[in-house]
């Protein structure tokens, strides 16, 4: 049988706590991940929040322009007259939503699927 | 940087012997039945762990070079051999080795070192399969991947220690580099 | 089959090299699926086996990781599970980059090793070595090794090894000296270079040609 050696404890000690860090931050960081949900006549968008883009939709009057900038959405503009969509302003919570009824565009924010991964998972 | 990465004739001996060892335990490996996809031993890093007290670092990086272009041609799995993968993650782990065993030999055994190895070329082959492949999903299996991980180095490291002692081929090795190392001392 | 068993490694290497640059800038999923499939054809001719069912595997299981983040329209659902466009289209993306990238190294990593053994460098050293303890056992040729799975699962197994491995390592060690067997003649090597350059030329032209598809 080798020698163990006193820093062998200390590199094992020091992987477990790595791992254990590393595996509380993954599991418990997975329900803050929320996806933005856009639809438009039967059809449906999904996107991730935590990843900027802008989303250009047409709708019957025109193209409503979204944008998702540091976990938050908003809808940048739309071809409506009353523009109260772009005045519903940033949402970055689950549940909120903004609509431009003209156009007949929806954007809601959405949980991560939590529970689908979870079935995956195991 | 020419200059440091020559190796004398008995160094590059040994580092293709282990090399080809290292393909050889590949081999062995995958036929070694497994009941998921990702629980591997990781033979392959026995002889890398063997090579750093025998070889100077540059020797152990030489050799890592040429396990990870042996082991793309030894067909494998999904988690076992992937070119890109095993690339990363070998490349981290022989860095943190190397650093380990030049600065704590004497008070770490090979068990320590293939552990902190181990969870280096882990963390980069997790990180590397989350940007390039899988997406979020990656972080999913990170931790008993992590965990067997660990297990399977600690065993490499008491094979590598069992193997350091016991070997008749290590000793006759180990006298040749040195011996090689001073005749090419000498001759320059 | 191997019908490139004239090509010398160094310029399947190097052709792989030339070759993964159109290959990992090509945008075009379905494209990026053409050099796949090139690459497939080229591991074959190499004498490399293809197998099937790994690969099927590992690309349902990443185009499903990938389905877990969802971006872009939703085309269907799977059980409330939401199938994204955006989602799809990179997991077909990045399978192929996967599956492309270890075709290609395995056409890097492949050629005739005996032909360059004239000029003695440390990886053709090391397929030596490799090969050497491959054939440890004198198993017939189809067997590549001996080793039983029952054998592999009994406790003494790994000690056993170690003493194997050591005793064959010995053996070699004492054989190193005198393995300048494999030399070849002048004519042949000039023609194995000449095989080797068409190759390279025609596997690098037809990826390259892939990639200029955008252009026109």
């Amino acid at each position: 049988m080798p020698k163990v050696r006193k820093l062998d404890y200390a590199a094992l000690l020091f992987s477990l706590t790595v791992i254990v860090l590393f595996s509380y931050n993954i599991y418990s960081g997975q329900g803050e991940a929320f996806s933005v949900k856009v639809e438009s006549e039967g059809r449906e968008w999904i996107y991730p929040l935590d990843r900027d883009r802008i989303i250009r939709v047409e709708g019957p009057i025109g193209i409503t322009e979204i944008h998702i900038e540091n976990n938050s959405v908003y809808i940048h503009d739309s071809p409506c007259p009353d523009k109260l969509c772009v005045m519903a302003g940033k949402l970055d919570r689950t549940g909120q939503w903004a609509a431009c009824l003209p156009n007949r565009i929806f954007v809601s924010i959405e949980g991560n699927q939590d529970d689908e991964i979870d079935d995956l998972n195991y | 940087m020419m200059k440091l990465m020559t190796l004398t004739t008995e160094e590059k001996t040994t580092a293709a012997v282990l090399a080809a060892l290292c393909m050889f335990l590949s081999v062995i490996e995958y036929l070694i039945p497994k009941p998921l996809p990702f629980m591997r031993l990781g033979l392959a890093n026995l002889p890398v762990l063997v090579s750093l007290a025998v070889l100077p670092g540059r020797g152990t990086v030489v050799l890592v070079i040429l396990k990870i272009m042996g082991q793309g041609l030894v067909n494998g799995t999904l988690f076992s051999y992937i070119f890109i993968f095993s690339a990363a993650g070998s490349i981290a782990s022989c860095a943190v080795m190397i650093s380990v065993y030049t600065l704590f030999s004497g008070n770490i055994s090979m068990m320590g070192i293939s552990v902190l190895g181990a969870l280096a070329g882990n963390m980069v082959q997790i990180t590397a399969a989350r940007y390039i492949i899988f997406g979020n999903a990656a972080y999913l299996i990170a931790p008993p991947f992590l965990v067997i991980g660990t297990v399977s180095a600690l065993v490499l490291g008491y094979l590598a220690e069992e193997f350091i002692e016991k070997s008749e081929w290590f000793e006759s090795r180990k006298r040749a580099v040195s011996e090689g190392k001073r005749a090419e001392g000498e001759g320059v | 089959m191997n019908i490139l068993k004239k090509v010398r490694p160094d310029y399947m290497f190097a052709s792989a090299l030339i070759v993964i640059p159109a290959f990992i800038f090509q945008d075009s999923v379905l494209l990026k699926w053409m050099h796949v499939f090139i690459f497939m054809s080229v591991s074959v001719m190499a004498g490399k086996r293809i197998r099937i069912i790994p690969n099927i595997i590992m690309l349902a299981g990443i185009t499903a990781a990938n389905l877990l983040t969802p971006v872009g329209e939703v085309m269907f659902h799977v059980m409330k599970f939401p199938v994204t466009k955006g989602a799809l289209y990179s997991g077909l993306e990045k399978t192929a980059l996967l599956t492309g990238m270890i075709y290609i190294s395995r056409i890097a990593l492949s050629g005739n090793f005996r032909i360059s053994r004239n000029r003695r460098n440390m990886i053709s050293d090391v397929f030596y070595y490799f090969e050497r303890l491959m054939e440890g056992d004198r198993s017939p040729s189809g067997k590549i090794f001996s080793i039983r799975r029952e054998r592999i699962l009994h406790p003494a197994f790994i000690s056993e090894l170690i003493r194997m491995t050591d005793r064959k390592l010995l053996e070699m060690e004492n054989s190193i000296s005198n393995n300048d067997s494999g030399r070849i003649s002048e004519e042949l090597r000039e023609y194995c270079v000449a095989l080797s350059w068409i190759f390279l030329f025609i596997f690098a032209a037809s990826n390259w040609l892939i990639y200029s598809i955008r252009f026109i």
